[in-house]
């Protein structure tokens, strides 16, 4: 099963860490990566651009209307996200504990979507 | 010299062999299976061009040993240890014991001892499945990551980490003992079937390589039943996948829908994979103790057994649940049990047994809970709370095509309960059904409203629903007939499916208006369908009173016809080839259809998973918004499946009448790849006749598909009928996006006359 661990956070989060805190958090997520790419279970992982660089489209009256900032209009946005091929929802959990991110703020495990089906 | 199928298949044969081998001598699983996949993949370079050695096994096991040696000597020299590979002798506990019975047959009992192995319980169920699919299958890694859609990194780390985790634990290359046997074997019969389980559950699309596992799986069990002839779970597995995979070419739609089991066509079953299956379990139940694979095996074999879903034995199947739950008692099998109950005792006594699992952590918040109890309570005459069911059940799959089917059994269900409530249907929605027999089929056609008649011929694998909008919109004014066209939907050819001509489809609909008017007729023909609208016109003039061929295929006429030919013959051969997914991509990507700006409203909502397939220019638009809704079907109808919520279908989602007409065009893709489109595309239109003797004939285009093949070929042919081109609204699909403006320009045409 493949899940979704995404990363959210917010700036006044990051600009509260000290210069350690920030060096331990990227050595932890350097590990992490580490440990599962070696499992066999990291797909893949990417980290996304500051809010500042994100910009939102809207078609209206069939022109495109395009605003600064992320879609939710939150203080928390996605930072990065990781998918994972594991054996369980309880693995997904165990590796989404794991994160340092987790201490912080929350880290969110969604199953992605498969075309694999069951007639009933 | 032996085709490169037949290699492959030896290659795969002997590998657990030839590995078993080397173990055997030198010990080092881990260096061993990589010195295995090394000599294989020699052999599948090597064997096709020189032929196959006279002993394939021998080969394989020299070159593997040399690989080995070579790479263990490397070590040695890179840790600087003195000691030579020929003293490498395995540790005592890495290899088999010393040769003796063992040796009668070491290939059957080799592939027995590695499976143990490589679904040894320290491993994860993923890694099993990777390792057993190398080591002892004999796929590379990049077949296994490609079956599981992993990246070939990952699913190497995988199988490595599966390596090294055997070699830490002391995992060695024999039997286990005695007493641990069943459960060892136990695991990986269970690693078989989730194998098999990834193959026979998939649907289709860009994965359909992951049906190899299946094969694959069924590959494995016989090998194992070799082994173990007497075992009657191991016989049983086998059996159960069999009687599983017969059902496989009816399991889903063209397009990759469930379709469940009480609706498959039964004549698609595969015979010979059922009678293997039904022999085996007869064999494994008459000798040897009752097991689950073996119960599950029979269950499957009286589905079936029944040729109609109808005749299917539910008491029997209720019996064999109740044996399985007492075996291996599990809320999965409760579950199904409270079908089998229903089906036998009524849908309370089902329902009355789901109850008692809603309390069941295992199954908590499981959607085949919600589905089984939404399909019972649909069964029970509670289509609210049905519908309800089948709405959360389709929220908590993980599964795509799943999700789409129990949506669409909750928007039948939704539609169906607002239908006593809904306002009175005008006269003019009302659409009477008929059938009609011409030369060679049996055409279905509508008609409705009074007036003049206006005869509408569709084109591509659209049928008599697409225009289901136009006609609601026109049918105050005209008599409104349309049709499905021979061997699409509802009209079906006397005989097998055959090449068709575009005169016979011109002949038919000159039938269809002998037999609703005895009057000349008004007729709009769009896309292919203005095609046999202009040979209508040219054949049978005194039947048309005016005819309007929107954007008609006339792709000959264009100066570049030589390229078009070239197109058409190209996605003809990429049907024969690869089939009709990438046929369909090439031909929407040809036309210059697949990303316009106009596509966000048009077919996505049958594919909300498949969105690298273009649209087709035939596809365009949905079908048939109803009537007079004045809905142009592009609000709420995007593929976002996940976001639905309860009030979303008030907004334009389809209706079960569009899903099941939409169904119907899906299955009319194949008939049209195979015996129309490249055949259309060669007609010429009689432009000399059209020209001089014909009645009036207006060549219409969209105003949004200019430059687009089609609409090019309109623009020609109206040069050459030395008529102005008019413009309609919309693109090639017109007629049914923006169906009431259209019909408002359609009007005005016709009465200009």
């Amino acid at each position: 099963m493949k899940y979704m661990l995404s990363i959210y956070g917010n700036d006044e989060l990051w600009a509260s860490y000290s210069e350690e805190r920030f060096a331990s958090l990227i050595a932890a997520d350097a590990a992490f990566q580490k440990e599962i790419r070696e499992s066999g279970e990291l797909v893949s992982v990417e980290g996304l651009a500051d809010s500042v660089k994100a910009k939102t489209v809207r078609v209206r009256d069939g022109l495109p209307v395009v605003t600064d900032g992320p879609y939710l209009r939150s203080k928390d946005y996605l930072a990065s996200y990781f998918v994972v091929d594991c054996e369980s929802l309880d693995r997904a959990i165990e590796l989404a504990a794991r994160y340092p991110a987790a201490r912080d703020n929350g880290v969110e495990v969604r199953p992605l979507m498969n075309q694999s089906g069951t007639e009933i | 010299m032996r085709a490169d199928v037949r290699i492959e298949d030896l290659l795969r044969e002997l590998a657990p062999q030839v590995l078993g081998a080397l173990i055997r001598r030198y010990g080092h699983f881990d260096a061993c299976e990589d010195a295995v996949q090394e000599a294989l993949l020699a052999a599948a370079v090597q064997w096709p061009s020189e032929g196959v050695p006279e002993v394939p096994r021998a080969w394989l096991i020299t070159v593997a040993g040399r690989r080995l040696t070579d790479q263990l000597r490397s070590e040695e020299a890179r840790s600087r240890r003195e000691a030579t590979v020929a003293a490498m002798a395995a540790p005592e506990g890495l290899t088999a014991p010393p040769p003796g019975s063992e040796e009668q047959s070491p290939g059957q009992d080799d592939t027995l001892t590695l499976l143990l192995m490589c679904c040894h319980p320290a491993l994860t169920p993923p890694s099993q499945v990777a390792l057993t699919l190398r080591a002892v299958g004999g796929l590379t890694t990049a077949e296994i990551a490609r079956a599981f859609m992993v990246p070939e990194a990952t699913m190497a780390q995988r199988i490595s980490r599966a390596k090294q985790r055997i070699k830490a634990a002391g995992i060695g290359f024999r039997m286990p003992p005695p007493d641990e046997r069943a459960e060892r074997l136990r695991v990986v019969l269970h690693v078989l079937y989730l194998i098999f389980n990834e193959g026979y559950t998939t649907t289709s699309g860009p994965d359909l390589q992951r049906t190899d596992l299946t094969g694959e799986a069924i590959r494995l069990a016989r090998a194992v039943r070799r082994a173990l002839p007497g075992d009657g779970e191991v016989t049983g597995l086998l059996a159960l996948m069999l009687l599983t995979d017969a059902r496989r070419p009816a399991r889903t739609g063209p397009s990759g829908e469930l379709i469940p089991l009480a609706e498959q066509d039964r004549t698609r079953w595969n015979r010979r994979s059922i009678e293997e299956g039904a022999a085996l379990l007869t064999d494994a139940l008459s000798t040897s103790a009752l097991g689950p694979y073996q119960l599950q095996a029979a269950i499957a074999a009286v589905h079936d057994e029944a040729a109609q879903a109808g005749d299917t034995d539910w008491r029997q199947i209720l019996g064999l649940y109740r044996l399985l739950e007492r075996v291996s008692p599990g809320p999965m099998v409760t579950l199904n049990r409270a079908i089998a109950v229903a089906m036998v005792e009524g849908p309370h006594a089902g329902l009355d047994l789901l109850a008692t699992l809603d309390t069941d952590d295992r199954l908590a918040g499981h959607h085949r809970l919600h589905a089984v109890r939404a399909h019972l309570l649909e069964m029970a005459g509670d289509h609210e709370a049905a519908r309800a069911g089948y709405r959360t059940a389709a929220r908590r799959t993980t599964s795509l095509p799943e999700q789409r089917y129990l949506e669409a059994q909750a928007l039948r269900l939704a539609e169906a309960g607002r239908r006593p409530h809904s306002r009175q249907p005008s006269p003019r929605r009302i659409s009477e059904m008929n059938t009609l027999k011409v030369p060679g089929a049996t055409l279905h056609y509508e008609t409705r409203g009074s007036g003049p008649v206006l005869l509408l011929i569709c084109g591509g694998i659209m049928d008599s629903a697409v225009y289901g909008g136009l006609a609601g919109a026109l049918s105050d004014r005209y008599t409104v007939v349309t049709y499905d066209r021979r061997g699409n939907s509802r009209s079906a050819l006397d005989g097998p499916a055959e090449d068709q001509r575009v005169e016979v489809h011109a002949d038919d609909a000159h039938h269809l208006l002998a037999a609703v008017t005895g009057e000349p007729a008004y007729v709009l023909g769009c896309s292919s369908g203005g095609l046999i609208g202009l040979e209508l016109a040219a054949r049978h003039p005194g039947q048309v009173r005016a005819l309007v061929a929107h954007e008609p295929t006339a792709f000959e006429l264009l100066p570049d016809n030589a390229h078009c030919r070239e197109f058409f013959d190209d996605v003809h051969d990429t049907y024969v080839k690869e089939g009709v997914g990438p046929a369909m991509y090439r031909f929407g990507a040809g036309m210059g259809m697949g990303d316009g700006p106009e596509q966000d409203d048009q077919g996505h909502q049958g594919h909300p998973d498949q969105p690298d397939q273009p649209d087709q220019p035939d596809q365009h638009g949905e079908p048939a918004q109803e009537g007079d809704s004045g809905q142009h079907g592009d609000s709420g109808q995007h593929g976002d499946s996940g976001q639905h919520g309860d009030s979303g279908q008030q907004h334009g989602e389809p209706s079960p009448e569009m899903l099941e007409a939409m169904a119907r065009m899906e299955r009319n893709v194949e008939f049209f790849l195979a015996h129309e489109l490249w055949q259309f595309s060669r007609h010429v239109p009689d432009v000399d006749t059209l020209r001089t003797t014909s009645p009036r004939v207006v060549i219409a285009g969209g105003d949004a598909s200019q430059g687009q093949p089609p609409h090019r070929a309109a623009v020609t042919l109206a040069e050459r009928l030395g008529t102005p081109l008019v413009t309609f609204p919309g693109d090639h699909g017109g007629f049914n996006t923006h169906s009431a403006e259209f019909a408002e320009t359609l009007h005005k045409v016709l009465s200009n006359g």
